[in-house]
């Protein structure tokens, strides 16, 4: 029987393992995951597009971002009637290549986006876990304070901030991430409320394993499957609203480039000129989809079910 | 420090052990409602014995071995383990003394944590309590796997990978790695297929004659503690209502409840289905918040009398093996 | 047989459609069911005994599929009938009580009501005859206070509450055929011994046929009449429950019989079946028992046996007994 032949095959290739191969069948494993996820694949390439043009800008890009033609003002995508091949995706109102921008902007966005994202799951996984863990007073007074945080509305939080300190990437980082923790706060401490209770805790209490390092090795590992997933979406989020605080000028200043600083120069053209703010609003668009159809992706892959039988 | 005055081969006792849950409701507790999970409970675990404690689900029997374990706090008792009671020690004495005292979980999906290799669970209790090199460690951690009958291949697996026997030798892998005195099985078996439990039994009891091991052992299967135990302490509503060596109290039962208990397990014989049962346990428990005054079972007692209800039995001696709580044993 | 069939499963096959390939849980499962008796399917966990339970509801769900096989129910192949019909006959000639109690009952409505509102589906009564026949029907199931409870939302109850109260409205239409799916595992023997004989009177007095899903001997020797024992989605033992106790014939049944403690006696070793249940997705070439089992022949390894009668009424899957009852083996 046919069946039986690659039932066999299977079977010895379970039983003599090394590590190595184990390996590679994990990987190989997360491999076919991810193939056979569209989605999965798409967010993937357009995530790689990004993180490639970001870190080789100077070199992808045809134009000095900053540089300003006066012959070529306000010129249109080259595909259009009087658009020029030099200006693929045309100029701006000050006759910088629009191109050239936005591949310099995807630097701003990535990292505002990245390092905000990380400086809130910080502080939110750090509150969680305490206030998940341990309970009691050290739970009510650390949840009060995400209730008092979550009370402000976030975006007048980061325009006050903006507003104080005085607007730039450090600050909006900053803002950023002061607004956001809220959220996996709550997430973390939900999910380890839970876990404590299972049995493998009770466990490694039992052996005299320390609080810490029941966090550390225990609850941690556990909550981060979520905590990535979610994170995967925030930073999408974030992205967008860099874009409308730069949007709203109390982000990112000019002469540093991000795509909500061009659809904010591209605010004033929306009738005439449309490419100046489409373009980055584009991109924005395609970097977040491809941020969130990763994010997708992690939550199969990262279910400890979906790593092998059962 | 507490002195025993007993006798030395008793390597654990409870004395007056109680644990009352606060169940009061609302912020303003006009009255205090306690859940009575443990009630005053005294036992004697000897050296090398399996102490059974069994009862149906609520009975106490979980919370009580949680509390040996130092996992939750007693309301008010003392856990005298290997001469030294375990609640006046101090935090870091108590972790090292824990050394000492395992736990063999029932449910052995959640008792391994899934994103550990099958060695670092095992190793665990080893980095914890023992400065070993690596050698020693995965020398000492393939020795494990050997005793328990777990192939060394399975090293750097995840638990999600084994079925639930496998699971379950890895738990008791881990219990045995700092050569513990005693080791608490609660329900080791009940989630377990009946053809694993078998093997599992037979694990547990070649382990304890290889290792002289003591084991207290938590279940519901009444077969099963038949099988596997020396003394059996039945609890109902958080008291011990029969405490027998295992023979005597399989012989002969003195507490309704208990008698009622035994004649409730179906009997594996098709010609037996419509034998009689002598006592049959009608009802169910009743709410341990406020439990009946009185002995506790006279709700469901076919032999209650007034007695019953006002004045609550204590446990005594029947034969020197063998006591019980209440009033009329039969 | 003299009896009427009331059903008829016969070379059963569903399928499961996984991540790794696909399986066959229940693998050409074949028995039948005697109207007025009570037939137990036993084994282990992933047995394919549920899913058997299932496919007899048509509550098969995705990933898994029927790829074969009848089920005749009085006669009627149930894979026939259109989506409607069999929603038609589920509750009112077919019935199915559940292994968790506390998770069967919806937890937002009162025990009364959903027991009512199957009435009220299947029957042509009006609200308050409906009231009047589920107290009838928790009266039945023995609980105390019928009134009471048939007011009560699910989570005030035990789970030997919920369980009698899953029970009545599994008998609200009075269907001709209940299936119980390891109906007392999850509760303490106390409450299972009440169940028990709850179910022992709806089959003796009632003459109710009864599917009884269990992995316990105990339960099998209390309440069936008939056993069929399960290993890796295929039926290996057919036989009626004394014939099977006096005499089981598999190596498995022999096995899991030999392995469970029992209160009647004493043995100082439990005879565990060593090994485990095989994986579907790499099953054994020849008998799926063969790996574990101690009577192995050479030729288990190999080839797959097929179903032997080797008394009346008694039929095994095993090589040990092909000599004797057919004289001859087809190489």
């Amino acid at each position: 029987m046919p069946k039986n032949e690659s039932s066999n095959k299977a079977h010895s290739a379970v039983l003599g393992t090394t590590y190595e191969q184990r390996l590679i069948d994990t990987f190989g494993r997360h491999a076919k995951k991810l193939f056979k996820s569209k989605t999965g694949i798409v967010g993937l390439v357009i995530m790689v597009v990004v993180i490639t043009t970001a870190i080789f800008a100077p070199y992808l890009a045809p134009h000095d971002p900053t540089h300003q033609d006066y012959s070529a003002m306000s010129q249109p995508p080259a595909w259009h009637e009087e658009g020029t091949a030099e200006y693929l995706l045309g100029t701006d109102h000050l006759g910088r290549d629009l191109l050239s921008r936005i591949i310099y902007g995807t630097r701003i966005s990535l990292i505002v986006g990245l390092v905000a994202v990380i400086l809130a799951g910080t502080v939110g996984m750090i509150i969680g876990l305490l206030s998940g863990f341990f309970g009691g007073i050290c739970d009510a007074v650390f949840m009060r304070i995400t209730d008092a945080f979550l009370a402000i509305p976030s975006i007048l939080f980061a325009l006050v901030m903006l507003a104080s300190i005085g607007p730039g990437v450090f600050t909006l980082i900053l803002a950023l991430g002061l607004t956001n923790w809220m959220a996996y706060a709550r997430l973390v401490r939900g999910e380890v409320l839970s876990i404590r209770e299972r049995d493998f805790v009770k466990a490694a209490r039992s052996i005299g394993v320390s609080n810490g390092k029941i966090i550390v090795r225990h609850i941690l590992p556990n909550v981060l499957s979520s905590f990535i997933v979610v994170s995967a979406l925030t930073v999408a989020t974030t992205i967008i609203v860099e874009a409308s605080l730069s949007f709203l000028g109390l982000g990112i200043q000019p002469p540093t480039i991000s795509w909500g600083v061009m659809l904010s120069d591209g605010r004033d053209y929306l009738a005439t000129n449309w490419w100046i703010a489409t373009f980055p609003g584009l991109a924005i668009t395609i970097t977040v989809l491809g941020i969130i159809f990763i994010g997708d992706w992690l939550r199969d892959l990262l279910d400890p079910r979906s790593q092998g039988e059962h | 420090m507490n002195v025993m005055n007993s006798k030395n081969d008793v390597l654990l006792e409870v004395r007056g052990l109680k644990k009352y849950f606060d169940v009061s409701e609302g912020w303003f507790k006009k009255e205090h409602k306690y859940l009575h999970a443990v009630d005053n409970v005294n036992l004697k675990v000897r050296q090398g014995e399996t102490f059974s404690i069994v009862g149906e689900s609520g009975c106490g029997k979980s919370t009580l071995a949680n509390i040996i374990m130092n996992l939750i706090e007693p309301t008010e008792g003392q856990i005298i383990f290997d001469s030294i009671d375990l609640l006046t020690l101090s935090k870091d004495d108590l972790r090292k003394k824990r050394a000492d005292m395992q736990m063999v979980f029932q449910n052995p999906f959640s008792s391994l944590n899934p994103r550990m290799r099958l060695f670092d669970i095992i190793a665990e209790p080893l980095r914890t309590h023992r400065n070993l090199t690596k050698a020693e460690l995965s020398d000492r951690v393939f020795e494990l796997m050997n005793i328990v009958g777990l192939d060394r291949a399975y090293a750097r697996r995840y638990p999600h990978e084994f079925s639930g026997g496998q699971r379950q030798r890895i738990g008791i892998a881990r219990a045995l790695a700092l050569n513990p005195k005693l080791i608490i099985c609660d329900e080791p078996v009940s989630a377990l297929d009946v053809s694993i439990q078998a093997q599992i039994l037979n694990l547990l009891m070649n382990l304890q004659k290889q290792y002289n091991l003591t084991y207290i052992f938590i279940a519901h299967g009444l077969a099963v503690v038949k099988h596997i135990s020396d003394t059996v302490a039945v609890m109902y509503m958080g008291k011990i209502v029969e405490k027998a060596s295992k023979n005597s109290l399989f012989s002969h039962q003195y507490h309704p409840y208990t008698k009622g208990l035994i004649s409730s397990v179906p009997i594996s014989n098709p010609r037996m289905r419509n034998k009689p049962q002598c006592v049959q346990l009608e009802g169910e428990l009743p709410n341990p918040v406020n439990p009946p005054p009185g002995c506790r079972f006279h709700t469901r007692c076919s032999f209650a009398t007034d007695k019953c209800k006002s004045e609550e039995p204590a446990l005594r001696n029947i034969t020197a093996e063998h006591c019980v709580a209440c009033h009329f044993p039969i | 047989m003299t009896e009427k069939n009331l059903l008829e499963v016969i070379d059963l096959k569903v399928e499961f459609n996984t991540d790794e390939g696909r399986v066959l849980p229940v693998d050409g499962v074949s028995f039948s069911l005697n109207d007025g008796e009570t037939t137990a399917i036993v084994g282990e966990s992933g047995c394919g005994k549920s899913l058997t339970a299932l496919s007899i509801m048509g509550l098969i769900d995705k990933p898994g599929r029927i790829v074969g096989g009848k089920i005749l129910f009085e006669g009627k192949d149930l894979l026939c009938l259109s989506k409607r019909e069999r929603h038609a006959m589920r509750g009112k000639e077919l019935a199915m009580i559940f292994q968790e109690p506390m998770s069967s009952l919806n937890p937002v409505f009162t025990v009364g009501y959903q027991i009512a509102e199957s009435i009220l589906l299947h029957q042509n009564v009006d609200q308050k005859e409906a009231k009047k026949r589920s107290i009838e029907l928790l009266k039945r199931t023995g609980i105390p206070r019928a009134e009471k409870v048939f007011d009560s939302y699910p989570h005030s109850l035990s789970g030997g509450m919920c369980q009698r109260a899953m029970i009545a409205i599994a008998l609200s239409c009075n269907p001709k055929l209940l299936i119980a799916d390891e109906p007392t595992t999850a509760l303490d023997v106390s409450i299972q011994s009440q169940i028990l004989d709850i179910l022992h009177s709806l089959a003796k007095e009632d003459k109710k046929s009864i599917l009884l899903i269990t992995h316990d001997f105990g339960v099998v020797a209390e309440m069936a009449d008939q056993v069929v024992i399960m290993y890796a989605g295929q039926v290996v033992e057919k036989s009626d429950v004394f014939s099977l106790f006096d005499e089981p014939k598999h190596p498995y049944t022999q096995g899991l019989l030999r392995s469970t403690p029992k209160l009647s006696e004493d043995v100082e070793v439990l005879e565990a079946i060593e090994g485990i249940v095989p994986n579907l997705h790499n099953l054994p070439k020849g008998c799926y028992f063969y790996p574990r089992c101690k009577k192995a022949l050479p030729v288990c390894a190999n080839e797959r046996p097929d179903m032997q009668t080797v008394a009346d009424g008694h039929e095994v899957k095993c090589w040990l007994y092909y000599m004797e009852s057919s004289g001859e083996r087809n190489e």
